[in-house]
């Protein structure tokens, strides 16, 4: 079998734009890639879901994600999808359309922090080729995953700017994507809180990955580039400090808690789903310094194997996936280590209990 | 008359509403036409949706959820009207919708505004009440 330093999805990356001023080396992966194709064909016939071992280091993955297919798409400020096509992979950026090209970017980045930090191979870990709409409606000021592509707004140009401009976005609805596709946790009360914070997780985690940040300089933040000047705020949120991303006299004051004790009860925007995330949220961050480090590998790899390893319903709560996160953790890195500890630690902060 | 458009979720997470009082003006049945044009009755059971927004509209004693998914038609039209009239108000810090009933009765002689002005928008002496009960769930 062969193996490659330079992952298959980033020769596919080289073959496509290093031409212009790399033509030897666009050639050299071009070449790569042809060679490797009867294996990796065979390794697509392996299961589903890669098995990492008990603590093995991530060059074990059984199959090698081969690179992104990403596909970008034009509203033109009407409400129809997809719109029109504006650049497929590999094709060079579209001329003054910087939404275009920074969803194009960001899918790029999300897909490859999945890859790297978890062998997984796009959204459905089947390669899934990746979707995405710019330029939806008027004043557009949303972003979402519509269970088949990214949908980005421009936003209203007073409060929010484009939603592409945020690379913590792009991965927060590629990873509604991700809990699509595995532990599938409906969108409604706990279980829908936990949705979001795996979303928030996943997008901060594909910006830290993209910047080379570790835990204790990462800004932990949402949306840190979607407000305009005009707002008196850092972010949409705060998952190291949940209810201080924004106080403003147009937007009121974050409300989200980082304890069970300010839990918030209401009928609005399905049970609060992006209120309550901050409790979740916050027991990532606090269990990701503690270990210390990069936070999308002990702490990323905890959180991604309690979503994909099965043990969850679509009904969760906080508890049941706190329980569940000690699990993985215990697995992975064994009952007496660091590692549990953080994590026992971080749930016992925020306030949830553990089951065990 | 009293209506509300309250629009929750997102990925921002950012709530707004839209209040538009109605007096007797000349416009006042218009707005009617367009309240009794939407099908109030037929509210979706739609699963949620990642990241979209959902609306709750409130007008003549009638109140309907709607995933945005659903804002169509005659909703759609009722719902831009209202946002073009009516003043943003966002945050949590908003008044809980419940709160809003006293005055969200069935057009009767009693509560309609008298103004001259076919809407109004609601000003500065709003209620502030307290936010949703909290507590663990």
């Amino acid at each position: 079998m062969r193996h490659f330093i330079i992952p298959p999805y980033l020769l596919a990356h080289l073959a496509d734009s290093a031409g212009d001023r790399f033509p030897r080396a666009a050639e050299a992966a071009r070449q790569a890639l042809r060679n490797d194709e009867p294996v990796r064909l065979a390794r697509a016939a392996h299961p589903r879901y890669p098995d990492f071992g008990e603590g093995t280091p991530r060059t074990a993955f059984a199959r090698e994600p081969r690179g992104p297919q990403r596909t970008i798409y034009d509203a033109r400020n009407a409400e129809e999808l997809p719109g029109h096509r504006v650049r497929a992979e590999g094709e060079p950026e579209v001329v003054e359309d910087d939404a275009a090209n920074e969803g194009y970017d960001g899918l790029g980045e999300t897909y490859a922090m999945f890859a790297e930090a978890f062998g997984r191979a796009s959204i459905d870990d089947r390669e899934l080729p990746l979707h995405a709409t710019v330029h939806y409606g008027r004043e557009y000021d949303n972003a979402f995953w519509d269970g088949e592509r990214m949908v980005f707004g421009d936003g209203d140009g007073e409060v929010f700017t484009r939603f592409t401009a945020s690379i913590s976005v792009i991965g927060h609805e590629l990873g509604h994507g991700v809990t699509q596709a595995t532990a599938n946790l409906e969108y409604q009360g706990q279980a829908g809180a936990l949705n979001e914070s795996l979303s928030d997780v996943f997008g901060a985690l594909v910006e830290q990955h993209s910047r080379g940040q570790d835990a204790a300089t990462a800004t932990w933040l949402i949306g840190a580039e979607l407000f305009t000047d005009a707002v008196e705020g850092v972010a949409l949120r705060s998952m190291k400090e949940p209810g201080s991303a924004y106080d403003d006299d147009l937007l009121g004051k974050d409300p989200q808690p980082g304890h069970m004790d300010d839990f918030v009860v209401t009928t609005e925007d399905y049970g609060g789903v992006h209120i309550n995330s901050g409790i979740p949220n916050r027991a990532f961050v606090l269990t990701a310094t503690a270990i210390g480090g990069s936070a999308w590998e002990a702490p990323g790899r905890i959180w991604y194997e309690t979503l994909t390893g099965g043990s969850l319903t679509e009904t969760s709560d906080f508890e049941t996936f706190a329980t569940a996160t000690v699990a993985t953790a215990t697995r992975l890195f064994g009952a007496e280590s660091p590692e549990r500890a953080a994590v026992v630690d971080a749930w016992a902060t925020v306030g949830v209990p553990v089951t065990e | 008359m009293r209506v509300v458009v309250a629009r929750s979720g997102g990925v921002t997470g950012i709530a707004v509403r839209w209040v538009v009082d109605l007096g007797e003006g000349p416009e006042y049945s218009d707005w009617i036409v367009l309240i009794e044009a939407c099908p109030w009755d037929d509210e979706p059971d739609d699963p949620p949706a990642p990241d979209r927004f959902l609306y709750l509209i409130r007008a003549n004693g009638r109140r309907v959820t709607l995933p945005e998914q659903r804002v169509q038609g005659p909703w759609r039209e009722l719902v831009d009207r209202v946002r073009a009239v009516g003043t943003p108000e966002r945050g949590r810090a908003l008044p809980p919708l419940d709160d809003l009933d006293a005055t969200d009765d069935l057009d009767t002689a009693d509560n309609a505004d008298t103004t001259d002005d076919a809407a109004r928008t609601r000003g500065d002496d709003r209620p502030n009440g307290p936010r949703g009960s909290d507590g663990p769930a």
